[in-house]
């Protein structure tokens, strides 16, 4: 597409505002705790925000747009989980998690499991599950960076990711979650206003919702219907997930540590939940408007439906609202990936080497040693991106269902319910690992495929459950006794 | 104020549910789609259960109680709604519209999507300081001596 100079100058500005939210965290990162958990300094506002606009991501506002142009209504279904998954993640590991925080110096999703368990193979295997969903998700999310970057300066996709890259490492090596979560602020609100503007645009263009909803039924009815053009069994797997699944995300689960005070905890849901509402009609209204435009013949067939995003805001806004949308996505992603390179970051640092037995002998140096190891996990990730796709595409299947197939019960169910044991933790982490990997593997290689439509990742999230329940009530007699008094108090509380 | 031990009521019937749901989604076809919805909407309430038992044990079950069971019940008489319609018209040929969506889809719109949600987003506010985070918790948590590090051993 042809540059349009006052959207790239509005983008640019964007990018230069983040590098500056950057270089203020930077001075104030001191230490590790400052690096991955902000040193617990953050009100609601910026917490809630940082979790909404993390679970956003590349995937919401390029590939969701996408998704309803490709199915129809069906996406429907991944957009109104959230509002209710974050209320549901509030009332199940608000609390919790901060304090969790509160009683032991814990920094990370790995960390809480072992003080949960007391057990390094937990940590281990939780850390595993962690990195490689983190993987997987950032390659994605530099892929769709790069895209919609180059859609706006008009370079190739590489050149284009290389230097939204450079921002993104410049803020996040540096600062840790204070730039993540700031700019995260920054970003969540330019995505709820500019999805408000651009969903009332689309409303204009497509002739109104029931104009749109007929325009799209044309050739096929189904695309208007509950399910879209998907199987009902697929679609509600999502609904299952995506709401359950919420709780058992490392980059929101992480948030909650952030915050100063336990009671500013009141208000989290609402704003999470009414923010990610806000910035979801944006996906609606684009995919809905753009698919029932192709079907009455008022424009070519997109080659790529997650072009379908950059197209409308290019051909069909004023260039201003485009520029200041397209911050908005390339904000999305940017919220994703800083949350993601942060959490890998710790998986490398901190998580695997303590549960391997290591210490550090300073903070100064175990800071240090998670900068190399953020700066590390953007390569691999970039390398990763674009050579070793087979990997990205098959990890990316299953990674949401990594996270919350192993963190749902391990932390959801396990800091919940003190009957959870340690047997029961690793045997559910173990059977999430190897049944996501093993049937994503089977799909690609064999082209298996679960019956009736059944998503994997809400397959493994009911068995590792039920594994991890079964399994703590055959290995009982000692779960109790295994939890510190301070966990217990957490656990009980 | 004491720790209380967890009971195990509400993990059973969590339990009872995801066995069902792991069926529900092996036998698919209509039986299955409607059984899988609704073990789904059963979870979310027992799910939300126990993200507070220890809380309700502790102080009272009925505000936690009716919360819950009004997810349920919202959801429940949605899905009823959502499956009726559905599957009068499950091609959606030629449908009947309503505020701008097939009957079905104007369902998942204007009653799925945010109804549920907005009752658990101001449940948790006007629930906080009474039950959640009542300032009994925070007295205890504040006395609590703090464990300096994550502790660096495991027992296994």
């Amino acid at each position: 597409m042809a540059i349009d100079y006052i959207i790239a100058g509005i983008v640019g500005l964007y990018l230069v505002g983040m590098l500056g939210v950057g270089l203020w965290a930077t001075r104030e990162t001191n230490s590790t705790a400052d690096f991955l958990i902000a040193g617990k300094r953050f009100g609601i506002w910026a917490v809630a925000f940082s979790a909404f606009a993390s679970i956003m991501s590349g995937f919401g506002f390029i590939g969701g747009p996408g998704l309803f142009y490709q199915g129809g209504y069906a996406f429907l279904w991944i957009a109104i989980a959230a509002p209710l998954a974050f209320p549901i993640s509030w009332f199940v590991l608000g609390k919790k998690m901060r304090l969790m925080a509160e009683v032991r110096e814990i920094l990370t999703i790995p960390d809480a499991a072992y003080a949960r368990y007391n057990s390094n193979a937990v940590r281990g295997l939780t850390a595993v599950s962690v990195l490689l969903g983190v993987i997987s998700y950032l390659a994605v999310q530099l892929k769709a960076m790069g895209f919609v970057l180059s859609e706006i300066i008009g370079t190739s996709q590489f050149v284009a990711l290389l230097i939204a890259v450079s921002v993104i490492a410049i803020y996040t090596v540096g600062g840790g979650m204070i730039a993540g979560v700031m700019t995260d602020l920054v970003q969540g609100v330019i995505m709820v206003i500019g999805s408000i503007v651009v969903f009332a645009l689309t409303l204009n263009y497509g002739g109104g919702l029931e104009q749109m909803s007929r325009d799209i039924a044309v050739n096929d009815p189904t695309f208007a219907g509950a399910f879209g053009s998907f199987p009902v069994m697929l679609v509600l797997c999502w609904y299952f997930l995506f709401t359950i699944g919420n709780s058992g995300q490392p980059h929101m689960a992480h948030k909650l540590y952030m915050i100063r005070d336990v009671k500013l905890l009141k208000w989290g849901a609402p704003i999470a939940g009414l923010s990610y509402f806000a910035s979801s009609l944006m996906m609606l209204g684009i995919g809905i408007s753009v698919r029932a435009s192709v079907e009455t013949g008022g424009i070519a067939a997109l080659e790529n439906a997650d072009a379908a995003a950059p197209y409308f805001l290019t051909n069909f806004t004023p260039p201003v609202i485009a520029g200041i949308v397209f911050a908005a996505a390339l904000g999305a992603i940017m919220s994703t990936s800083d949350a993601f390179i942060n959490i890998g970051a710790a998986n490398m640092a901190r998580d695997i080497p303590e549960s391997l037995g290591y210490e550090f002998s300073s903070d100064s140096q175990e800071l240090w040693i998670h900068r190399i190891a953020a700066a590390s996990i953007i390569v691999g990730s970039l390398l990763l991106a674009y050579y070793a796709q087979i990997l990205v595409g098959l990890l990316g299947v299953v990674g949401w269902a990594l996270f919350a197939s192993a963190i749902v019960p391990l932390l959801g169910i396990g800091l919940n319910w003190d009957g959870a044991s340690r047997e029961g933790a690793i045997a559910a982490v173990a059977v999430s690992l190897v049944s996501n990997l093993g049937l994503a593997v089977a799909g690609e290689f064999v082209g298996f495929a679960l019956p009736n439509g059944v998503v994997i990742g809400a397959f493994t999230l009911v068995v590792s459950s039920i594994t991890l329940i079964v399994v703590s009530f055959v290995t009982s007699s000692s779960a109790r006794e295994q939890i510190a008094t301070d966990i217990y108090r957490v656990v009980t509380s | 104020m004491t720790d209380t031990t967890n009971s195990n009521g509400v993990i059973l019937a969590a339990l009872a549910t995801l066995v069902v749901m792991l069926g529900a989604m092996l036998l698919g076809g209509t039986v299955g789609q409607v059984l899988f919805s609704y073990t789904i909407i059963t979870f979310f309430g027992l799910y939300l259960l126990l993200g507070v038992q220890s809380t309700a044990e502790r102080y009272e079950w009925a505000p936690f109680l009716t919360l819950a069971g009004a997810l349920v019940g919202i959801l429940a008489v949605v899905f009823a709604a959502l499956w009726y319609f559905h599957f009068q018209n499950p091609t959606y040929t030629d449908p009947t519209y309503w505020l701008g969506f097939p009957r079905a889809t104007a369902i998942v719109v204007y009653a799925l999507w945010m109804p549920p949600a907005l009752l658990l987003m101001f449940a948790y506010p006007y629930l906080f300081e009474r039950f959640i985070w009542h300032e009994d918790q925070a007295e205890r948590f504040e006395q609590m001596e703090r464990t300096p590090t994550s502790a660096t051993t495991g027992d296994d």
